[in-house]
Order: structure tokens, then sequence, then C-alpha cells
């Protein structure tokens, strides 16, 4: 390809992010699904029945995300979403004499192609800002995970005087849907709902941490990990026109 | 849509969006266990912590325990000298290395006090006792301490560490610290110990290196109220000889002909007494645990209390390094003594022909000249196993002892710890802990 070419692919593919590329801001909570981790605060709780209060299993996190949706083919609504996201759980309990924390931080990468049903069996050629208003998505990326643990208002250590730290990373799928539900201006509301499937959570040495030593069965073990989310996304439209331009002639959704 | 009414939805989706997580994370049980799963009678042998714990975590699950003890007085090793006198025991102090374990949180869920330990050594090499200064100008005394540091990175021949520290060519002067610092400690001497076992130990360690003292009164203390369930199930005098597991329920037959039955056992005595063979298996037990036993190395071991009434040691001294048959003493500013022989050196004071005192307020006045005529108060305890260790060929065996034999017997104790911290305490604990969930979970076979 000569060089020519190879400008004129760029110009138009920067052409084509700074009209068609919209940013979009996601926030959400999810209930993570993890009966191994589960199992580990549970066995916690099960060697301590001396506590007054139970440490509760991780379960619920909260994420914030940023990316952007770009129109990759127009006559089936076919967008392509990169999000950029970071979510955060933690269990506690407190009293007079100590304090347990646990949880883990998780950011990820993802990319998504998204369509409107809707356009792919009918001949609406745009979803339209608050036209055919349902889509679905699916997608994959790599989420990197990074779990703490703290007793008595200190990070614990394991295997020598550092704070325990473990960086971890796997591949998720996920699948998705979401409502247009509303607009302002050039801002668009969303309501997003998805599954992501975590194959091979990991998070190393976490149950040594948290036990304190690595006696039970549930020594850094990894597990199948379902995750259920649900939010809001904002989207920004373009002031070009494009794809959120008014609904065509025969969309009626 | 106005602003107002945007944000407005905006807010209500948003909180919906967040307390569904919620709600459905608060469906989830903190319980191990719905329901008991084991309901049957559990025996537990040896009223040591191993076996307290494992008695509470049982009887919180439902299940009917009953411990045999076969003293008379819970606690096992908890004490070094349990035979002294009441003003003694109350000197008594125990590091407890590890501040993230399992025997910390319930130390610190009964408020016991637990203090940073101050050191302050001297070394008798020499022909004199060293302050650590001067100590560490001596080329020798150096060598030894990183033949000490050495192995925390060992990955030599599976080797004693005397062997490895002859090896090394290292000053005679100084072979009684690095006994102590690589051996005593562990409850044994430099001649058994396995230069690997301790690589192993330190590297598995995975409970934090922060040491805080405790007073052993303290501690008994925070026990009795944590234990107090398993405590109050304790039958005393009740030496276990037989343990017959050939029917659907356990005969466990003690010394004094008393005879009780069960459904599964846990078995958390001192592995010198499996060694002794004081307990009959009925069927034997197999082979592999009869190997892991004989593997594992745990030596007889004297401990002293003695007490001064004029110390010749400086003030704020907590530990003389001696060079005799005795090579540990940890003194106070009260002019008491707390010393501790193991291994070769327990065997040496039992080859002489005199009372153990006498050896140990000699071994003291060997490198303190005059304290001998000081001592006013001496209590000896002899200790048949003292803390287990890896000797040169233990390899896996604590591993073969965590498995059940039947789904009807069970191991727990220090000597059973598999990850590093066997010898302590919290160790103990934890391997109460696998055992408990492993009878509560494992089907009689």
């Amino acid at each position: 390809m000569s060089k020519c070419a190879i400008i004129s692919v760029v110009i138009l593919l920067s052409q084509t992010l700074t009209t068609l590329a919209q940013p979009m801001l996601q926030a959400s909570g999810s209930y993570w699904h993890m009966p191994v981790l589960d199992e580990l605060i549970q066995t916690y709780n099960f060697a301590h029945p001396w506590q007054e209060t139970e440490i509760h299993p991780l379960g619920q996190a909260y994420s914030l995300g940023a990316g952007w949706n770009q129109s990759i083919y127009a006559p089936r609504a076919l967008h392509a979403i990169g999000l950029v996201d970071y979510s955060f759980q933690n269990t506690l309990i407190e009293s007079p004499s100590s304090t347990f924390r646990a949880g883990f931080h998780a950011a990820s990468v993802l990319a998504y192609v998204r369509t409107h049903p809707k356009c792919l069996t009918t001949k609406i050629q745009s979803s339209g800002p608050l036209g055919t208003r349902w889509y679905l998505e699916l997608g994959g990326g790599w989420q990197w995970n990074m779990p703490y643990v703290k007793k008595h208002g200190i990070a614990v250590t394991i295997y020598d005087d550092k704070p325990y730290r473990s960086i971890s990373s796997n591949f998720v799928a996920t699948v998705g849907t979401g409502w247009h539900a509303l607009t302002i201006g050039s801002l668009v509301l969303t309501l997003h709902g998805g599954v992501r499937w975590n194959p091979s959570l990991h998070l190393e040495q976490f149950a040594t941490a948290i036990q304190g030593h690595n006696e039970t069965r549930l020594s850094d073990s990894q597990e199948n990990v379902w995750l259920f989310q649900g939010g809001i996304r904002l989207t920004l439209s373009s002031l070009r026109k494009n794809w959120w331009d008014e609904p065509r002639r025969g969309d009626k959704s | 849509m106005n602003r107002r009414a945007f944000l407005h939805q905006s807010a209500w989706i948003g909180a919906g969006a967040a307390l569904l997580p919620l709600w459905l994370s608060g469906c989830k049980k903190t319980d191990l266990y719905d329901q008991p799963l084991f309901q049957g009678e559990v025996i537990i042998v040896g009223a040591g912590i191993a076996g307290l714990y494992a008695a509470e975590l049982l009887i919180s699950q439902g299940v009917k325990v009953t411990i045999l003890e076969s003293s008379d007085s819970w606690g096992g090793r908890i004490r070094s000298v349990p035979n002294a006198s009441e003003a003694a025991r109350a000197q008594e102090k125990r590091l407890i290395q590890g501040e993230f374990s399992v025997l910390f949180d319930l130390l610190r869920q009964q408020q016991t006090p637990l203090t940073p330990p101050a050191l302050q050594e001297l070394f008798y090499f020499n022909g004199r006792l060293n302050t650590p200064l001067e100590a560490l100008e001596n080329t020798f005394f150096r060598d030894m301490l990183n033949a000490v540091a050495g192995f925390q990175n060992y990955a030599g021949p599976d080797i004693s560490v005397l062997e490895y520290y002859d090896a090394l060519n290292l000053s005679e002067n100084t072979t009684h610290i690095y006994n102590v610092l690589t051996a005593g400690i562990n409850g044994t001497s430099g001649d058994r110990i396995s230069g690997l076992g301790l690589y192993r130990q330190h590297n598995n360690w995975s409970t934090g290196n922060a040491v805080a003292e405790v007073s052993t009164d303290a501690l008994e203390s925070a026990f009795e109220k944590t234990f107090a369930k398993a405590l109050a199930t304790i039958e005393y005098g009740q030496r276990v000889s037989v343990i017959d597991s050939s029917g659907n329920r356990i005969t466990i037959t003690t010394d004094n002909g008393t005879a009780y039955t069960c459904d599964k056992i846990l078995i958390t005595v001192p592995l010198d007494v499996l060694k002794s063979g004081a307990i009959t298996f009925a069927p034997a037990l197999p082979d592999t645990l009869n190997t892991a036993i004989t593997a594992i190395g745990i030596d007889r071991s004297y401990a002293a209390l003695m007490k001064s009434n004029d110390k010749l040691w400086p003030d704020g001294t907590t530990r003389l390094y001696g060079s005799g048959i005795v090579q540990r003493f940890d003194v106070n500013d009260e002019g008491w003594i707390y010393a501790e022989a193991s291994g070769k050196q327990a065997d040496d004071i039992t080859a002489i022909f005199a009372k153990p005192a006498s050896t140990f307020i000699q071994s003291f006045e060997s490198i303190l000249p005059g304290i001998a005529s000081t001592i006013e108060e001496t209590y000896v305890h002899l200790w048949s196993g003292n803390r287990s260790y890896d000797k040169p060929g233990t390899g896996m065996a604590r591993e073969k002892l965590t498995q059940p034999v039947s789904g009807k017997i069970f191991f727990a104790g220090e000597a059973v710890h598999t990850g590093g911290h066997h010898g302590t305490l919290h160790g103990a604990m934890e391997s109460a802990l696998r055992a408990t969930l492993q009878l509560l979970e494992e089907p009689i076979r």
C-alpha cells in the first residue's frame, strides 16, 4: 500500500471517528456470583466463632466506565463500542478490638458489537434517538483484578514483610441489552443491563491472605464468576447528524 | 423533557441500579453450612489448644463432643513449666509470631495485652559475654549470622543444619549460638533439624512476621473465655490407650479401664505420644501414616524457671546465649530466668547423673560466674515431646498425616500443620480448623 493510500485511510478513519464516534459514560452496580469466594468468607466466619459480627461475602460492586460508541454499518444499526471500566467491592467488619476489610479492585477493557434487533428484521436503517430504543450487544475483553486484605487497620503481609498485593488478569465475555430512555439536549440516557462471564477469576493468594494460612482446601483457588450488571449510560450524541438522527420513515417503535 | 425531570429520572434509575445488586448480595449466606452436616458424637483426644479450638468449632455446629485429657489440666503445652509456683508461673511469657493469624484475632477479640518484645541480648563466646555491637565486630559471629540467614534461600542437600555449619568451616566458638537460633527455637538441636525444612518453613510462612509478647496467664485467660463450651466437655485423667475403629462405632479405652464410644475421633495428642506407641489402634493405622509419624521429628525438652535474688546481668537484658549444655537463658529485671534445653542438649542432661536443675544452674554459672549462689527457686519440667520439627527426610510427611482414616479418625495439632506453622500455637489452631472441616464433611467409610 502506498504512503498516499495509508494517509488517505488514516484521514478517512479520523473523519469517521470525529463524525460518528460518540463519547459515553457508564455507571453501574453489579452482583457477582462467585461461590468459591463466598465459601472463603464463610470459612473465615466458621473459624471465628467468637466474632460478634459475621463478615458478609463479597457480592456487590459499583463501577464507573468511559468509552465510545461508533457506527460501523448504519443500515443494520451495527455499532462498535469500546469501554474501559473500573469496579470496586469490599466487605468489612468492625469491632472495638479489630477490623477486617477485604475486597478487590477490577479494571477491564471491553469491546462490544451492538445492534438494534429491529433493524435486522425490518428496513429501518437507524435506531434514532428514541426510535428503535432497544438494543443488544455482545462483547469480550480483559479484566485485571487487584485484591487487598486489611486486618486491624493494616494491610496484611504473608510471605514477607511487604503488604499483600497481587494482580491477575483474565478473559471475560459479556452480553448486554439496553433501552434508550430519554434525551436532554445532546445527552442520551440509556438503561443498561448485562451479564459478564469470567471463566477463571484467580485472585492469587487471596485465600491465604484472608485466612492467614493455607490449610483448607480453599488455598489459591480460581473460579467461574458470573456478574450481573445494571446501570445507566450517558452518551453525548454528535453535533452532526448521524445515527442519532431523527427516526427514519417506518420506524414506529 | 426538561433538565429537572431528566435529573429526577436519572436519580431514580441510578438508585435502582445501585440497590438491586445490594439486595441480591444481601441474600448471600454468611454461614458455611445451611444445616449440620454431621450429627454424630465426636471424641477429641487431648485438651491442648488444637483440641479446644476443634471442640468449640464442632459445638458451634451442634455436634456432641467429649474431650479426653490425660492430665488434670487443660492447655497442653501452653505453659512451659506447669509445676512452677504461682509467682513463677506469673512470670511466664510467650512470643507469638504472625499478627494475621487466627490466634491474634482471638487475642485481639479478648483484648489480651500484646506488647512488642524488647530484645536485648548478650552472646557468650571467646570466654566472655558480648553485647550485639561487640559480637558483630567478630568475623566468626558475622559468618555465623549469615549462615543462619542462609536458610531463607537454602537449596542444598537435605542435611542437618549442623552438618551445613560444619561444611562452611565456621568457628566452633559460635556453634552454640547457631544451635539456638536454628534449632533451639524449634525445640531441638542443630544435629537433628533439616536445613531444607527450615527453608520450607520460612518460605511457607504466611501470617506475617510481626512478633508480640503475651503473658501465659493472659493467654490462658483468653482461651478460658473463648473456649468455655469446650472446657465444659473435658474429662480429666483419661489417658487413651486403645482406639478400636473396627465396628460401626469407635470404642476408646483409657488406662483406667473406662470405655467411650463415638462416631468419629479427632486425635490432637503431641506427636511423641503417637511415636511412643502409647495408643494402640485397631485396626492398625495405615503404613503411610506410621511412616509419616516416624519421619517427623519431635524431641524431649527440659524447661526451667529460676529466680535469682541478686541478678548479675545488666538491667534491660532479655536473653543470654550460653555455651554449655543449656544455651539459652531468657531473663528479666526482677531476677527471673527461663531456660530451655532440647534435642541433644536435653539428652545430655538426662545422661548426667545429677538433678537437671543443677545442670541448668551450672550452665548459667559458666557464663555468669557467681550467679549459682543467688538462685533461690528452681522449677524444671521435662517434656517428652516439645515442638515438632522437620528432620532430614521429613519431606511431605505432614501432608500424609492430614489424611483421615476411614472417614473416622482425624489428626490435628501443631505437628499436622503443612504450611510452615508447625511448632506454633496458631499452627495448632489452623490444623484443628482443617481437621474439623474434614470431620464434618468426610463420609464414614
